[in-house]
């Protein structure tokens, strides 16, 4: 078996960008309007304690990922079945991030190309990148996340003089309850989604210390997502941010200082696409990494093609319009994705812990 | 036999390049035709909407000469006239560089919100698109002056607007502010109005007033002096002037003061169980302009003239807010806004009364006038004899 490594360091980057994806262009918490930026405090503290779930799993079990441990943990049997889960539940989230690309390129950049030929694109380039392997995804998001973090930082820049801060006022004028359900939303899109870095930090170096890589890569997410959202409020305001479909191109292209810099939301654009790939890609390595685990498979290459496409057509044919994406995404998609974030990673957790106490297993070795 | 296939490879790289340059819907310039302002009216009979286009023609030579035409077509919606132009137009109609939407009384009484909703939804238009309101009787007039004077009236009057905030004269709305408007609880909705005025022998627009809204329909309109105020009320003032009448001896005359600098806070305050405002203003003035030879400079003359200076203004604003309530009792200063902003208990209780006790709210205005200068003279003119 070739190992690939990757350091701590883009261990974060990778993270950081894989949440980062196509959610804060979707707005985080748009139900919260002007408070989403308190709901988005609240959905980081919601998953302090599933992060650390995750990362003691992988503790327990260094060099292993997900479907390893599922085996150790579950034996031969049951161990695939529920392997299937983790190999179904990536296929599902690359093929709607690839799908909010689609829609994104749709409704505001390219309304007349057809929307099947950016999601083609995208689904070409992430087959690429995994065939590389997690090594080049890592060296990847070490490039990539500067150019996101001073996009960022220059937009913010820029959007200074239309802050308003007359926007954040009242202060949960409805009250807490909108506020923790849209911190519960925000906890499971995209936070609890880092639940398929357990396919990936396998690859991390050994000496590396798997809790500090989630956590800085949650507090880094977190500082920006929180500072986007505030961002969007104080210049759109929270009616506006609820009801625009990608607020944060909307926002960008109010700028226009001194009549010439202006029109320059493609650079959000850009963003988007970046941390796109990176979400598509490692959906796509997990999910390939699943299925040659399961069926034995002496390396995952051979099935990335096949994957990939697959993960495509599933997003071109899985919503009617972006209506239904957006009712999926805001309404279902908390509860949907709740087995597989919280409820199998405990449960797995749980048993392995039993197991390792009773001296049935082994840990902390590699082969 | 590896150097070939890399150069190969490295051929059918560069060859995809040529199929994938730009977009899908690949358009060259010369085969569209820029809008740059737009204008909705309606149909004599009421029940179709008029959409008037003023298009930049451009005339390639030496120098490229810029023309203003205008298209007028009708249509059921606004998208079925915009199709309907684009039959007729020949060059496909491109939005993205429309600088202003200029809507007819007719429109605006009917609910505004029906056509702002394209206006917004459409995502080749631009959110910040200027949003007027036409005292002629229709919309279209206003741009078809464009085509006499030989200038691009849309980007005429998209300068005027940018330039509002240093004269004070309407009040600047760019669509996302108005669908800001028009969507939150405790605001109504303002637009500028634009009117055709002689300037010597040529008709050109001019942008001043007010005009009204209750919810999203146009209920009345007021003038330049009651727009200042409020502006002032809104803390959009950042230039301007004030005209002072002279008293005394030079009753008769006036003094111009510039407005350097505006501040102005609403505080909501309870009273008595009663929801009160209170507006402070704070404003730098400079003294532009004297008539006669009174001497405003020295401190008793400054400071009589800044006494009479807010007196005048309190008094002018008092008005406005008492009219507005009761003319047309529609909360356009944003005092709801700012209770609900300051005060979100009491918000709760009186926010579905709130369009039945705007008009008895009681408002004070307490104006701060500071003199800082007196331009470039530092005494009033002597006339000797």
């Amino acid at each position: 078996m070739n190992k690939e490594m990757i350091t701590s360091k883009q261990g974060v980057y990778l993270l950081t960008l894989f949440m980062i994806g196509s959610n804060l262009f979707m707005g985080l918490a748009p139900a919260a309007k002007s408070n989403a930026w308190i709901a988005a405090l609240i959905g980081t503290l919601m998953a302090l304690p599933i992060i650390f779930i995750y990362a003691r799993l992988l503790s327990l079990f260094k060099g292993r990922d997900i479907f390893d441990i599922l085996n150790l943990v579950f034996g031969n049997v049951l161990g695939k079945i529920v392997a299937l889960a983790y190999i179904w539940y990536p296929l599902h989230l690359g093929a709607m991030v690839i799908r909010d690309l689609g829609e994104f390129f749709n409704t505001v950049a390219m309304p007349e190309t057809p929307m099947l030929l950016p999601m083609l694109f995208m689904g070409f380039i992430s087959i690429w990148a995994v065939m590389a392997g997690v090594e080049l995804l890592g060296r990847c998001s070490k490039i990539f996340f500067p150019i996101v973090v001073i996009i960022m930082f220059i937009t913010t820049l820029l959007v200074i003089p239309y802050l308003n801060f007359a926007h954040l006022k009242p202060v949960m004028y409805d009250g807490i309850g909108p506020i923790l359900n849209s911190g519960f939303d925000i906890f499971s899109f995209p936070l609890a989604e880092t639940v398929l870095f357990l396919g990936v930090f396998s690859a991390l170096k050994t000496e590396t210390s798997i809790y500090r890589v989630y956590y800085s890569g949650l507090f880094i997410f977190a500082a920006i997502g929180v500072l986007l959202t505030l961002r969007n409020i104080l210049v759109l305001g929270g009616d506006i941010v609820s009801v625009v479909n990608f607020p944060l191109y909307v926002e960008v292209s109010r700028i226009n200082i001194g009549e010439f810099i202006q029109r320059i939301e493609v650079s959000v654009a850009t963003t988007f696409v970046i941390t796109d790939f990176i979400k598509v890609s490692v959906c796509l390595y997990v999910t390939c990494l699943g299925i040659s685990k399961l069926f034995g498979l002496k390396n995952y290459r051979s099935i990335v093609v096949q994957t990939g496409l697959l993960m495509v057509l599933l997003a071109y044919i899985m919503y009617e319009n972006i209506m239904d994406m957006i009712y999926f995404a805001f309404e279902i998609y908390a509860y949907y994705a709740l087995p597989f974030q919280v409820i199998l990673p405990v449960i797995i957790l749980v048993i392995a812990e039993i197991r390792i106490r009773a001296g049935q297993l082994q840990t902390g070795k590699r082969y | 036999m590896k150097s070939t296939s890399k150069i190969l490879s490295v051929i059918l790289i560069l060859a995809n390049t040529l199929f994938l340059a730009g977009c899908w819907n690949y358009r060259e310039i010369d085969t569209l035709r820029f809008v740059a302002g737009i204008a909705i009216d309606k149909s004599e009979t009421g029940d179709q909407y008029l959409l008037t286009v003023e298009t930049v023609d451009i005339k390639n030579g030496g120098e490229s000469i810029m023309n203003s035409n205008t298209i007028t077509v009708a249509g059921d919606t606004l998208l079925d006239a915009k199709k309907n132009m684009d039959s007729i137009s020949g060059k496909k109609l491109y939005f993205a560089h429309a600088r202003v939407a200029v809507l007819s009384q007719a429109v605006a009484k009917e609910g505004a919100v029906k056509v702002i909703d394209w206006l917004a939804r459409n995502a080749e238009l631009r959110e910040d698109i200027e949003v007027l309101v036409s005292q002629e009787i229709t919309a279209k007039e206003i741009l078809e002056t464009g085509s006499k004077t030989d200038q691009i009236i849309s980007f005429e009057l998209d300068k005027v607007m940018k330039n509002q905030k240093t004269i004070a004269n309407a009040p600047e709305k760019e669509l996302w502010n108005l669908i800001n408007d028009l969507g939150g609880s405790g605001i109504s909705a303002v637009l500028p109005l634009v009117s055709l005025k002689k300037v010597n022998s040529r008709t050109l627009p001019s942008v001043t007033g007010t005009a009204v809204f209750k919810r999203d329909k146009l209920v009345g309109f007021l003038n330049v002096d009651d727009t200042r105020d409020l502006l002032f009320i809104q803390n959009k003032v950042d230039g301007g002037s004030l005209v002072q009448n002279g008293e005394g001896d030079n009753a008769g005359s006036k003094v111009s003061l510039k407005i350097l600098d505006n501040r102005t806070k609403l505080k909501p305050v309870e009273k008595d169980g009663n929801v009160e405002i209170s507006i402070e203003i704070k404003t730098t003035v400079a003294i532009d302009e004297i008539e006669g030879t009174e001497n405003y400079i020295d401190e008793p003359g400054r400071l009589r003239l800044e006494k009479s200076a807010e007196e005048s203004m309190k008094k002018s604003i008092e008005n406005v807010i008492q009219e507005v309530q009761t003319k047309y009792n529609s909360d356009i200063f944003g005092f709801g806004a700012k209770v609900k902003a300051d005060m979100p208990g009491t918000w709760k209780e009186i926010e579905t009364l709130w369009g039945d006790k705007f008009k008895d709210i009681k408002v004070s205005v307490h104006p701060e006038l500071t003199i800082k200068n007196s331009a470039a003279f530092s005494q009033p003119l002597r006339i000797g004899d």
